[in-house]
């Protein structure tokens, strides 16, 4: 891998030449290899057949003279072996009792290397000589054996002459083959520089109109084509992509103004439901005023009733007595009606300033974000007084479970309207066909904070509209005056000005129940609003 | 490696006939040893035999004497693949069946019409001197520095049909072609 990747880095002519030369040079040397070993073995093998063949041929003819004894037949047809000069050694070796003596021997031949005395000697092989022995038969009898050597010097000779010429023709392939693929290597070389240089005018110019001219139909020129062809299909996208970007610019610039628009809606739409909420408010005072007027009006008709009575008796008694017809019976009766009117005058008239202070305290609490000290339990009796004149119409009994001394400090104008509304949902919701029922506060005093539990057990609320119950103009009974605020306000109020959690509980048919957690004393700070 | 193969007779004759021929006994020795081994190189007309299994029949025309030592040497000899045969032949009429004939320079002057007989056949007739090959016989055995040489009618050979090896007429001292 190292290679390949130092390989790699090459330039594309350098990697042409350096394949050609490689492989030409793998495959020449393999060739002259395989032939410079199998021309050892081969010449190897002939000049062993040649000295099998001379042998035998020997053999036959010295079996004469090894026959009949005759050394110097035997010497003159060693003689004959002069012919071949690159014998080494030829022995002949006669038929003895014991073992096969040395019979004649060619002395001229090699006179530092003699014969082995005995054919037992001679050796089966030796390094640089090629051995032959053969027996010599006369008749159907051997009469002897015998050997020739070869040295092998004049066949490494010939074989180092063959390597050197071999060597020679890889240098001069390798040769061949650097001018060869030196001019071969342009037809590949100069088309891909063309394309290089075309390529790099593109990406420098960002012209994609610029095209490579093609050189040949060969699978360089496809790729030129192909390039081309890129070039065309890049230089419509691009087209296409600024086509695109000024659409898209023009979307943009569309969309902020809607956005804009959008906002604007939004401001007016925020605007709109403060002010709806401020009306609910204000609904929520009026329809107490109208209240707190319907509770009033009963103990001033008393009063009024029983100051006429009062009027009329007196101008009864007046006038008897100007006409000196009252009686003693008649100032009695009279002192015993004022008497009365009186009581009933002052028992109504207090009972009207009484109303009239806690509806004060009430309607004053509701309009104002005020801050104070009060007593929990005496303000929900406020509250519930001022409700009265709702509940009448109803068959609900209302129960309150509240600790005697349990002051806060937190808004009660808040806690008002919350009680306020939690009734009127109620009334408005729970108890359709004038049902009779009952609802329930209980608070639980923990210490630092309490927990209002408020209970109807009405229809309930089902589980989808119990989801949305705490959403802005979420009513049931838009038609028929649900302004859809009431609960929206009550989860703003003890979430934003009580610093409390509300969970509203529901089931169709089971009630409602409605857990307000809050602290007793509310920080000022986190509460302003 | 080699085979060894104990074969006393032939090398007792290969013993004799390394050695110079100094007595008589030597001397007859040799020559019965050449005798057997001139069977190895010559070839008879196919005429000569009427079966590959018949035997070589040596003949040999001397004294009683020398004629056992010649007995004695090719005695369960074999050559091409064929016996030998030994016969002492007294009577030219029995030349008939002889493939080799030795007849002694004493017994050759004693019986020169026994050659117009032998020339009758294949055979190839040994004698003694050299100047034997020009008068009747074909191989001529003589002394030479002391060793024992031949002389071969080559003519005379192949108008009998007979072939002499050429490694045979090498060794020659004389050939007559």
């Amino acid at each position: 891998m190292r290679v390949l990747d130092r390989l790699s880095v090459l330039p594309i002519s350098r990697k042409i030449l350096l394949a050609i030369i490689v492989t030409s040079m793998v495959v020449v040397v393999l060739i002259t290899s395989v032939n410079v070993v199998y021309g050892w073995f081969d010449l190897k093998a002939r000049a062993k057949n040649e000295l099998s063949a001379t042998a035998s041929i020997f053999a036959n003819n010295v079996s004469a003279a090894l026959t009949f004894r005759d050394e110097l037949a035997a010497e003159q047809l060693l003689e004959s072996l002069k012919a071949m000069p690159q014998l080494d050694q030829a022995c002949i070796y006669e038929r003895a009792e014991l073992n096969f003596p040395l019979f004649a021997q060619y002395r001229a031949l090699n006179p530092s290397n003699p014969c082995p005395p005995v054919l037992d000697k001679v050796p089966e092989q030796m390094p640089g000589y090629i051995l032959e022995t053969q027996e010599v038969v006369a008749g159907d009898e051997r009469v002897g054996y015998v050997f020739l050597s070869r040295s092998t010097a004049d066949l490494s000779a010939a074989m180092r002459t063959t390597s050197t010429i071999s060597l020679g023709m890889v240098v001069v392939s390798c040769f061949i083959a650097v001018v060869f693929s030196t001019f071969f290597r342009r037809l590949i070389e100069d088309p891909i520089h063309r394309l290089v240089a075309v390529t790099r005018e593109v990406s420098s110019g960002g012209d994609f109109g610029i095209r490579a001219e093609k050189f040949a139909g060969d699978e360089i020129g496809t790729l030129f084509d192909s390039f081309n062809a890129m070039l065309e299909q890049i230089q419509t996208r691009d087209d296409d992509l600024k086509k695109a970007r000024l659409e898209l610019e023009q979307r943009v610039a569309e969309t902020e103004q809607a956005n804009a628009t959008l906002n604007a809606t939004l401001t007016r739409l925020k605007e709109t439901q403060d002010q709806l909420v401020h009306q609910e408010k204000m609904a929520s005072l009026g329809s107490l005023v109208a209240g707190v007027a319907h509770e009033i009006n009963t103990p001033i008709g008393v009063g009024v009733t029983a100051a006429s009575t009062l009027q009329g008796a007196t101008e009864e008694t007046s006038a008897a007595y100007e006409n000196g017809k009252l009686t003693d019976s008649g100032l009695r009766k009279f002192m015993g009606t004022a008497t009365q009117s009186a009581s009933i005058l002052l028992t109504n008239l207090n009972r009207a300033a009484s109303l009239i202070q806690s509806f004060k305290q009430v309607a004053v609490d509701q309009t104002s974000s005020e801050v104070r000290t009060f007593n929990l339990r005496d303000y929900l009796d406020e509250v519930f007084l001022s409700l009265r004149p709702k509940l009448k119409k109803t068959h609900l009994e209302v129960s309150l479970n509240v600790p005697e001394e349990l002051n806060l400090y937190s808004y009660p104008g808040a806690l008002s309207q919350i009680v306020t509304n939690f009734v009127m949902n109620s009334l408005v919701h729970g108890y359709p066909d004038s049902t009779s029922g009952e609802l329930s506060v209980v608070v639980e005093d923990l210490g630092e904070e309490i927990i209002l539990h408020y209970r109807d057990d009405g229809v309930g609320i089902n589980t989808t509209d119990l989801q949305r119950v705490f959403d802005p103009f979420f009513t049931t009974r838009r038609g028929a005056g649900g302004s859809g605020l009431g609960m929206h306000i009550v989860y703003n109020l003890v979430t934003q000005q009580l610093n409390g959690i509300i969970k509203l509980e529901s089931e169709p048919g089971k009630g409602v129940h409605a857990m307000i957690r809050m602290p007793k004393t509310v920080s000022v700070k986190e509460a302003a609003v | 490696m080699f085979k060894r193969r104990r074969m006393l007779g032939v090398l007792v004759v290969l013993l004799l006939a390394g050695q110079p021929a100094h007595s008589e006994d030597m001397v007859i020795g040799v020559k019965a040893a050449f005798l057997y081994n001139f069977t190895k190189f010559i070839q008879w007309p196919a005429v000569s035999f009427d079966a590959d299994s018949d035997s070589l029949n040596l003949c040999v025309t001397a004294d009683l004497q020398d004629a056992n030592v010649v007995r004695q040497v090719v005695r369960g000899k074999s050559t091409q693949n064929r016996a030998i045969d030994f016969y002492y032949v007294t009577d030219r009429r029995a030349l008939a069946q002889c493939h080799l004939w030795y007849v002694s320079k004493e017994a050759a002057q004693r019986n020169p019409d026994w050659f117009d007989e032998a020339r009758q056949y294949p055979l190839v007739v040994v004698g003694e001197g050299d100047r034997f090959i020009d008068e009747n016989g074909m191989i001529g055995l003589m002394i030479v520095d002391g060793r024992i040489r031949f002389a071969v009618n080559e003519r005379r050979a192949s108008t009998s049909s007979i072939h002499i090896s050429s490694k045979l007429l090498s060794l020659a001292q004389r050939v007559v072609r």
